[in-house]
């Protein structure tokens, strides 16, 4: 039966590879709206710092430099970018013999081109650095998707990917709702701004395609939390993760949480953008809490934090303490 | 003509010092010959790339963290005869024979210091005596089930067994990847001549530790016990593994429960037979040992003790790899196996005896001092090489604390040929062959060859910028 420490690594290279695709999706998405509202200093995008763990109100002060610096390559903030594949590249060097051989050189090769990053890059190399990511993330995707055995590190991989697209997702949108909608839903750039939410969450074909019209909050809505068809929805998330428990030992705390989470994808829409995606947010969590506490370990001084400080949430248990490397090295 | 200007200063391993190849080894001077160096060249990169992309590296310690290194490997094999291989084989089989009885004996009847063959003070200081072992009996009465000897020839030829290393050797993959590689670059040289297979090893080593598993257990589950990632050969723990088919644990996944050892999986706990642990003692079991390791697993010595679980090599066989030890076994050889050791000790100045002393001390120049207990080429000083200053530290530290060091004279290593930035140049080099005990003993046919790749120097260690090479062990009988 598979190590729990594998399990764990498995489970949270899935969650940082796809964290800094989704980061990256919603900073490139970030740079095209900006682009497009001309005369507005793009209110409160730079709120999008939030997702890497980045104060806001500190990151509207930064200048573009220091905010790549934080935001894209901060190495010691598991959050941002280049921490992120840090951690994805330290969970998939622990699990190596689980996982297609060439994962290890496409992971490796992206790292090492993201740390060699200076944060004063221009703005169009930024933008491929970023472009690269996620077609990095993909091409892992396609590594494993036809080269892995459908076994018990493949659930929790997928386990990974999928808590943490759907909890990427509801992020993005809930910064949407805290930061750019007045309450009577009619900002300035409205559909601009619903558009830039749908490309931040790679939704935007999608829904081009099954509404043609304008985006508007309802249509937007729908699609990214109760689509079951479209890949990146909350709906589909966890119906993924559904099937990926089944492949495990049953564990009853486990199915409770998935439950409640199925449940909270009822609500109604007239309740405020916020509170849905606080709810879902939080049934998440629950969630990915009761899988680490029925099937993983949680090494020493690596217990998770709560609250508002995304920097330090679901840090995976790569940070060795120093007296630990040292044994390793002479023993 | 490659050869014509090709000259060591001592016993080369492929040439003569009439000019001509040694027994075994014409098939391939002429053929390293008629490759040319640009040919040679081209082979080295395709070898370097086949490394990169097989991703076989070694963990390197730097100010940066841990950082993993190409695996150094020089595409020109070192030959030796198989008949002398055979007389080699038997040599260590031998030497492990009595290396155990003494292990054993030691931790139980001690008759070897009733008999004054050994003198109690060794033991009394010997930094890896555990007295946690006493009254053990493992298994075949094996303790040190995996062992890596270091051979070196000098410039008459003679091949000695510079060390025994009982705790936990590494290398061995290294020297099953070498041959992979080499099948890969020069597959034409193992067409017409008889070069022993190696790839035996792992399956040899399942079965060893299969069968140290506790008598009750029919289908033993076994594990490996790596320290960790930021270890120098994780590459090895995990190859091992792999080619075995077993986990690969770290401390934290196991834990003992009523004297038994479990791992935990996502299923929940699964018992564990036996552990193929490369960690060292000192960190094997928080609770008997360094209390500060965060490595090992408190207990892992009430399970072994209570015969729940095998470890290999059993706790406490390092003992016999004290370097003030290894001066006695020829003695061992004979008190045990009442037979004359087969394969030579290079002599050693025992230092914490004042007449030996006194004669090392008097011109420490002429030899090599090494710390009793360490390992990796770790503090060890090269007379001739060696600065003032660093010859009077020498001096000191040897009058400080005599039981901590022992003396040998500089052997001149043997050399052979290896590709050196666009010459074909004789390199020093040495030979650490592998032994697995059971209740029988196998040699691997060859070793791993570690090569120093600077010119005139003696130092082998990977970690020190040594290099390695594949190692033939070449039928001769054919009439090559």
């Amino acid at each position: 039966m598979l190590l729990s420490r594998l399990a764990e690594n498995a489970f949270w290279l899935g969650r940082y590879v796809e964290r800094a695709e989704d980061l990256s999706r919603a900073l490139l998405a970030y740079e095209e709206i900006r682009l497009d509202m001309p005369g507005q200093r793009a209110p409160g995008w730079q709120s999008l710092a939030a997702l890497a763990g980045v104060d806001p109100a500190e990151a509207v002060r930064l200048d573009p430099a220091a905010f790549v610096g934080l935001v894209i390559l901060d190495r010691r903030n598991a959050s941002s970018l280049l921490g992120s594949l840090h951690a994805a590249r330290e969970n998939l060097r622990r699990t190596r013999s689980l996982f297609p051989a060439e994962c290890w050189h496409t992971l490796n090769a992206l790292y090492l081109q993201v740390a060699a990053a200076e944060p004063t890059l221009p703005p169009a190399e930024l933008r491929a650095l970023l472009e690269r990511v996620v077609a990095a993330s993909r091409e892992l995707a396609g590594q494993v998707a036809v080269g892995m055995l459908r076994d018990d590190g493949y659930a929790f991989l997928r386990l990974g990917v999928h808590l943490e697209r759907a909890d990427m997702m509801l992020r993005t949108a809930g910064i949407v709702a805290a930061t750019l909608m007045p309450a009577d839903h009619r900002p300035a750039f409205a559909d601009v701004r619903w558009m830039g939410l749908l490309k931040s969450v790679g939704a935007y074909t999608t829904y081009r395609h099954r509404y043609h019209a304008r985006a508007d909050f309802t249509s937007t809505l729908d699609l990214l939390l109760y689509e079951p068809t479209f890949p990146r929805s909350l709906a589909h998330a966890l119906g993924e993760i559904d099937r990926d428990l089944g492949a495990l030992p049953a564990r009853r705390a486990v199915e409770d949480a998935l439950q409640a989470c199925l449940r909270s994808g009822a609500l109604e829409t007239h309740l405020a953008l916020e509170d849905i995606v606080d709810t879902a947010l939080a049934g998440l969590a629950r969630l990915g809490a009761a899988i680490e506490e029925a099937y993983l370990r949680r090494a020493p001084g690596t217990k998770a934090t709560t609250g508002a400080a995304r920097a330090t949430q679901g840090r995976a248990p790569i940070a060795t303490a120093d007296r630990r490397a040292a044994q390793e090295a002479a023993s | 003509m490659l050869w014509s200007a090709y000259r060591s200063q001592t016993y080369d391993e492929l040439l003569g010092p009439d000019g001509h190849p040694r027994p075994g080894a014409r098939a391939l001077s002429d053929y390293i010959a008629g490759l040319g160096v640009a040919e040679l060249e081209g082979r080295q990169r395709a070898a370097t790339a086949e490394i990169r992309a097989a991703g076989i590296t070694f963990v390197v310690a730097a100010q940066e963290g841990n950082i993993d290194r190409e695996w150094p490997f020089d595409v020109i094999p070192r030959v030796m005869p198989a008949d002398e291989w055979a007389r080699i084989e038997r040599g260590l089989a031998q030497r492990l024979a009595a290396l155990n009885c003494f292990i054993d004996d030691l931790y139980n009847a001690g008759r070897v210091l009733k008999d004054k063959i050994l003198p109690a003070e060794v033991l009394e200081t010997s930094r890896y005596f555990l007295g946690a072992c006493r009254g053990m009996r493992p298994r075949h009465g094996v303790w040190a089930h995996v062992c890596g000897s270091d051979l070196v020839r000098d410039e008459d030829g003679t091949v000695y067994v510079l060390e025994d290393n009982l705790r936990v050797p590494s290398g061995v993959s290294y020297m099953l990847e070498n041959r992979s590689i080499t099948k890969r670059v020069f597959p034409e040289l193992f067409h017409d001549q008889r070069i022993s297979p190696i790839d035996g090893y792992t399956s040899r080593l399942y079965e060893l530790l299969v069968s140290l598993a506790p008598e009750r257990v029919t289908q033993p589950t076994v594990v490996l016990l790596t320290p960790g990632v930021g270890n120098a050969a994780y590459f090895e723990h995990c190859y091992l593994a792999q080619q075995m088919g077993i986990e690969l644990v770290e401390g934290s996944d196991l834990v003992v429960d009523d004297d038994h050892v479990y791992m935990k999986t996502i299923a929940g706990l699964e018992r564990v037979d036996v552990i193929y642990r490369r960690i060292g003692d000192a960190h094997l079991d928080p609770e008997t040992f360094n209390p500060g390791s965060v490595i090992g697993c408190a207990g892992l010595m009430r399970a072994w003790r209570a015969g729940n679980v095998a470890l290999a090599n059993a706790p406490g066989a390092g003992v016999a790899d004290d370097k003030l030890v290894y001066s006695y076994v020829p003695d061992l050889i004979r008190y045990y196996l009442r037979e004359d050791a087969i394969l030579p000790n290079v002599p050693t100045f025992r230092l914490c005896d004042e007449r030996q002393r006194r004669h090392v001390l008097e011109d420490l120049r002429r030899f090599v001092v090494k710390p009793v207990n360490e390992s990796g080429g770790t503090g060890v000083l090269v007379g001739s090489k060696a600065e003032p200053g660093e010859l009077e530290r020498c001096r000191a530290a040897v009058e400080a604390d005599p039981r901590n060091f022992v003396a040998q004279p500089i052997v001149q290593l043997s050399t052979a040929p290896t590709l050196c930035d666009g010459a074909v140049e004789p390199r020093h080099l040495d030979l650490r062959p592998f032994v697995l005990s059971g209740k029988e003993t196998y040699v691997t046919r060859g070793g791993l060859t570690r090569v120093a790749l600077r010119r005139g120097s003696l130092v082998v260690n990977s970690c020190q910028g040594g290099g390695s090479k594949d190692t033939f062990v070449v039928e001769t009988s054919g009439g090559m």
